[in-house]
């Protein structure tokens, strides 16, 4: 199987990460843990000294870093520029980084709190078939009328209650309550609405290939654009969702809060005590992913909070093409969105049949694909949305059916090719209905997806497979900051740009360690101190580094720093004045050699 | 995560059971325990959890933690939360309230928690429903009230959330010995079936200390049967309530026919009769008879007017709402609730819960078909055409008029004749709505008609005529809808009926559902007239049988209409 390019890149990385210097390894934790996937920008790293680990080894191992597809880059016009993990690594560095196991909980007497709901991605499926029959005229502000919003409230299970401690950003929050904005984010966001002057439309084209994805790869396109605009710029809360969301997190297990916590607190990434907001957002997290549909929380005896999986969306969907069928399309410059269709119409070679009951009922269960369910509605009512959903075949159904340019024999058709068989008294009322019917409606319109539209959006299938995934992607709901005017930019810094004024000093200072005057000395340590690097310095014969913190008075001038023994990863304190070394070398990291390798 | 139950719990507390599963059968006798049947169709059966059907299997001893391990058994899916938390939830409220009697003082009664469980009585003072029954704290975990609010106040607290126990205990009433025979006028062995017998000791216990509750069982299962045998088991003076009065005939020729009491102990009180004897057979509707709006009712006073130590209220879901508030002032009193179906069209099946008692016992009606003591049915719709002239007039006709001339399409007639001769020899209920057409078809094929208007006496020499043999062929109106027993009927022809009522449909096929002493099968036929309204109506009629996993066969005429030589033609056990 072959992947997208990008995808590629970002597999190989994941894989090449056990292959890396030890020092850019450790570069790379220290920046997963102080940002996660937030955007930094270089200076930023300076602060982040840990140990031998200079910011000057940080910077150093920023070139690399971006050559390997660890970090990516953006940058505003004006030339600035911010470097961040690519959302589709977070997962596997939470996954490396994890040291710390959460602990099981053995309790049995944990209470439901909260229980999970049907489903983010049901509830969308319950709009779209409800603009579908309903349509969707805007006002002249541009936006849905209130009656309609109302009406489509009462089509989904998620509400306000689930997402308001989220504290969602998004226009016209006059008129769009929470939760349906929610679903109307995610609408957009997988441009599947059309937003037109008087009318919103359903983007037909998308809408096929979204009932085409099965609920895990719709709960993965789902979660993963929460995460990417959800979360607010905190790294606490986004190595917090992270790590909620981690593979030792086994589905129908109780975990505690607090347990989750101590496991990041144990990593390094949180410190004693988080924050009444960060505490808050957690919970509210939490309740939100309920409302989703993945997720149970409980109370246990000692009024610790607990969470419990339920359906553990995937935090990417591979989407994968088989290599003959890319190579091909490479070759002969066939359109790939073509490709996708049929890639997506065999991935669900074989999906589960209704039952037709001989009360008009149909039920449907879990293995039934939503295409087959969009077809359903088409002609039947929605009566239930469950593990099992129910519809209802009757007059009524039937007749907007026809109105829809359904006949009696498409539908049967449909029925009898989706279904383990239709009892005799179901097909006979179909075919009486619609002799009735048919006498008197002329089809009004053409229901959407017929099986004239074939071509995908290949936008669309970027959003929902994962490629993208940059911070600078955002939708109607952010709640991370803004980086509109930022571009990718992923051009590797040069060694003056990581070290400003390199061509400036004399080469010798990090070539030869020697003896220098004072003054010579002085500058080299405050050159150091610039670009917040470590220097050598020989003492009574032995080489050991050190790290100059400060420059201590100016003519008769000492400088404290931390001093590394060959063996010695933490470093002492040390404050020395001229004389008490032989010989010094400014050390800059060897960037190039690193980037050959 | 997923398993291979037979059902899937659903998160509005409904089960699906799939039929065709090795494991149905099983998991339907699990179920049977805690919830309700709602529909029985081909592929999936619906079964409902609710807090009443929870609250039954609590009172049946079972706990959350083992309806929650029978659930899990028959998931095949991991329930849903709230489910396993709402049952253990649901079943923790039953026997958390007790309602005694304290020693000496009759008039009183405590409604008393768990001492660990206080918090419950103080919610209670705070419900502004119960401010009337003027409940007093005596202690934290204890309260007071009069004796004369124990239905009230159970009916209440059942409507709040929370089933009251009742351990105040009955009266014995006044003592009536009997006993059933041993054997039939004709000599047969009188005997109780399996399934009649586990529903007497369902609700009258082992040791004779039963309490009260509802037993479900289908039309023509024996129902009476069963009352008169817990009426045995108690040994006092009964008072029986049914539907209409030819039930109270039924009543009282099946307890002098089976038991050992005599005509001078066994009293009818209808509109015809006052008789208040030791075995009081009455209707729903005279104890709700009264003159003008504004009078009460004169003859609730039933009630009281001997010492009943056991009521019985058949068909107790057709009970009208003054009967259920009469019932809550009789609460000392034993009762026992008779019928099909737990479902009622006014939605008081918690009042059915709390005035007349838990569920007792319950036989799905396939079941009974399978082991024969029902008839097993064979459904026909058939589809009759209608003369062009006849068309036109239904074309130009509006609403209920619509209905009626499709109802009365004439060609109806020749497929009568035709499914009469289809079943010669057989007992052929035609059954109908309209008089007109009743008369005109009684007439043409010449045979007697029944109907409202014909004196009890003369009704019940036709049924007593047609129960012998002597006459083959009897045309029917809505009067034969409830409780006509009527064993050896075994061919119902419907030929027209109210609109889409499902209870009239089941209660028809009811008819002819006792097991036939030859042990064939039954039939049962829906004349419709093809491509009109009452094709919808039957339809709907239809659902509640279909739901009960009955299913039917549709027939048409051909399309002039001149086929019948066919259908005349053919032999009983085809296909028409």
């Amino acid at each position: 199987m072959m992947k997208l390019p990008e995808q590629q890149r970002i597999t190989a990385a994941i894989e090449s990460i056990g292959c890396l210097h030890p020092v850019d390894s450790a570069a790379l934790a220290a920046i997963f843990q102080r940002y996660a996937g937030l955007p930094f920008k270089l200076d930023g790293l300076n602060e982040m000294t840990t140990g031998r680990l200079s910011g000057a080894d940080l910077r150093a191992a920023i070139p690399l870093l971006i050559q390997q597809g660890f970090l990516f880059s953006v940058k505003k016009i004006w030339g600035e520029r911010l470097f961040y993990i690519p959302f589709d690594l977070l997962s596997s560095l939470q996954e490396r980084y994890t040291v710390y196991p959460i602990e099981l909980s053995n309790k049995v007497d944990i209470d439901l709190y909260k229980e999970s709901k049907r489903g983010l991605a049901y509830d969308l499926f319950r709009i779209l078939a409800w603009i579908e029959f309903n349509g969707l005229p805007v006002t002249v502000k541009g936006t849905p009328y209130q009656k309609a919003l109302n009406k489509m409230e009462g089509q989904i299970h998620l509400t306000a209650e689930d997402i308001v401690g989220l504290s969602l950003y998004y226009t016209d929050q006059d008129v769009y309550s929470p939760h349906i904005a929610v679903v109307f984010d995610m609408l957009m966001k997988f441009d599947l609405i059309d937003k037109e002057q008087r009318e919103w439309r359903l983007n037909t084209v998308n809408l096929r290939s979204w009932l085409e994805l099965d609920i895990q790869e719709m709960n993965s396109a789902i979660f993963r654009q929460l995460l990417l605009r959800y979360v607010p710029s905190d790294a606490v809360l986004q190595h917090f969702v992270f790590r909620t969301a981690s593979s030792d997190l086994s589905c129908g297990v109780w975990y505690g809060l607090q347990d989750v916590l101590t496991s990041l607190r144990r990593q390094g990434i949180l410190k004693e005590c988080i924050s009444k907001e960060q505490d808050l957002w957690m919970r509210s997290w939490l309740t939100a992913l309920c409302g989703f549909g993945w997720l149970e929380l409980g109370y246990g005896q000692e009024e610790q909070l607990y969470l419990r999986w339920l359906v553990k969306p995937r935090f990417t969907k591979e989407m994968e093409f088989p290599k003959q069928q890319l190579i091909d399309a490479e070759a002969l410059s066939v359109d790939m969105s073509e490709i996708n269709i049929s890639i997506a119409m065999n991935r669900h070679p074989r999906s589960g049949r209704c039952h037709i009951q001989p009360d008009f009922e149909i039920l449907v269960p879990p293995d039934v694909s939503f295409e087959v369910r969009w077809v359903l509605e088409a002609f039947s009512d929605n009566i239930t949305m469950d593990t099992m959903s129910v519809y209802q075949i009757n007059r009524s159904s039937v007749t907007l059916a026809a109105r829809q340019g359904l006949s009696s024999k498409e539908i049967l058709a449909v029925l009898h090719e989706q279904s383990s068989g239709v009892p005799n008294n179901v097909r006979l009322a179909i075919e009486q209905w619609s002799r009735e019917i048919e006498q008197i409606i002329i089809p009004e319109k053409q229901r959407s997806w017929s099986k004239d539209h074939k071509t995908v959006d290949t936008t669309f299938v970027g959003v929902i497979s994962g490629v993208t995934g940059l911070p600078v992607e955002q939708g109607w709901i952010f709640s991370g900051r803004d980086y509109k005017s930022y571009e990718r930019d992923d051009v590797i810094p040069t060694t003056t740009e990581l070290f400003p004024g390199l061509e400036d000093i004399p080469v010798i200072w990090f070539k030869e360690m020697r003896d220098y005057h004072v003054s010579t000395a002085r500058k080299i340590i405050a050159q150091a101190l610039t670009w917040h690097t470590k220097i050598e310095l020989q003492i009574q014969g032995e080489t050991v580094e050190y790290l100059p913190l400060t420059l201590i008075g100016e003519e008769s001038w000492k400088m404290k720093g931390v001093m590394f023994t060959m063996k010695d990863s933490i470093g002492v304190e040390h404050v020395l004045a001229p004389g008490e070394w032989e010989a010094l070398r400014l050390i800059i990291p060897d960037i190039k050699r690193k980037m050959l390798q | 995560m997923n398993g291979a139950g037979a059902g899937i719990v659903q998160r509005d507390f409904t089960v699906l059971l799939e039929k065709e599963h090795p494991g149905f059968g099983e998991a339907r006798v699990q179920l049977t325990h805690f919830a309700e049947l709602v529909k029985s169709p081909a592929s999936y059966h619906t079964y409902r959890i609710t807090p009443l059907s929870l609250w039954n299997a609590a009172a049946s001893g079972l706990t959350a933690k083992e309806i929650i391990e029978m659930l899990r058994f028959i998931s095949r899916f991991d329930m849903p939360a709230k489910v396993v938390s709402d049952i253990e939830k649901w079943v923790s409220r039953y026997g958390s309230l007790k309602l005694r009697r304290p020693e000496h003082e009759p008039a009183t009664l405590w409604l008393e928690c768990q001492p660990e469980n206080v918090e419950l009585l103080d919610r209670l003072q705070s419900e502004s429903s119960l401010s009337q029954l003027h409940l007093q704290r005596v202690e934290a975990h204890r309260m007071v009230l009069s004796a004369d609010f124990r239905g009230v106040l159970k009916q209440e607290l059942a409507r709040l959330g929370y089933p009251v126990t009742d351990e105040v205990g009955y009266h014995n009433g006044h003592p009536l010995s009997f006993n059933m025979r041993s054997s039939l006028g004709n000599g047969e062995p009188l005997l109780l079936r399996p399934y009649q017998k586990e529903g007497v000791i369902s609700f009258a216990g082992q040791e004779k200390n039963g309490e009260n509750g509802v037993l479900v069982l289908p039309c023509g299962a024996g129902k009476t049967i069963i009352g008169i045998a817990v009426m045995e088991r108690f040994q006092c003076e009964t008072l029986i309530l049914t539907s209409n009065v030819t039930s109270v005939h039924q009543w009282i020729t099946e307890i002098l026919e089976k038991t050992t009491l005599s005509g001078e102990d066994v009293g009818e009180y209808s509109g015809g009769h006052k008789q208040v004897r030791p075995v009081t057979v009455s209707t729903y509707q005279i104890l709700t008879h009264r003159a003008s709006k504004g009078e009460g009712f004169k003859h609730m006073g039933l009630f009281n007017q001997r010492d009943w130590g056991l009521i019985i209220y058949d068909e107790v879901h057709l009970l009208p709402a003054p009967v259920f508030r009469a019932t809550a002032d009789i609460q000392a009193t034993r009762r026992l609730g008779l019928t099909a179906t737990l479902v009622r069209e006014d939605g008081c099946e918690c009042d059915v819960f709390s005035l007349i008692g838990p569920k007792r016992y319950e036989v799905p009606w396939r079941e009974l078909e399978k082991t024969g003591f029902i008839a097993q049915v064979e459904c026909c719709e058939v589809r009759v055409s209608m003369p062009m002239t006849l068309r036109e007039h239904y074309i130009k006709a509006e609403g209920r008029a619509k209905f009626r001339i499709a109802a009365e399409n004439p060609r109806k007639i020749e497929w009568l004749r035709s499914l009469i001769e289809r079943h010669s020899g057989r007992q052929i209920l035609i059954i109908g709505q309209y008089l007109d057409q009743l008369r005109s078809v009684a007439s043409r094929l010449n045979v007697p008609l029944i109907t409202g208007n014909m004196p009890q006496d003369e009704r019940g020499d036709l049924f007593a005529a047609f129960r012998a043999g002597d006459i083959h062929v009897l045309v029917v109106s809505k009067v034969a809808n409830f409780a006509v027993d009527l064993p050896d009927a075994s061919v119902a022809i419907q030929i027209s009926g109210s609109f889409g009522s499902r209870q009239e449909e089941a209660q028809r096929l009811g008819r002819i559902l006792r097991p036939k002493s030859d042990g064939s099968q039954a039939y049962f036929y829906t004349l419709v007239s093809e491509d009109t309204r009452e094709q919808d109506f039957a339809m709907r009629r239809q659902l509640f049988l279909i739901e009960q996993g009955y299913e039917y066969s549709v027939t048409f005429d051909l399309e002039d209409g001149s086929n019948f030589p066919i259908a005349v033609g053919a032999q009983e056990g085809t296909h028409l």
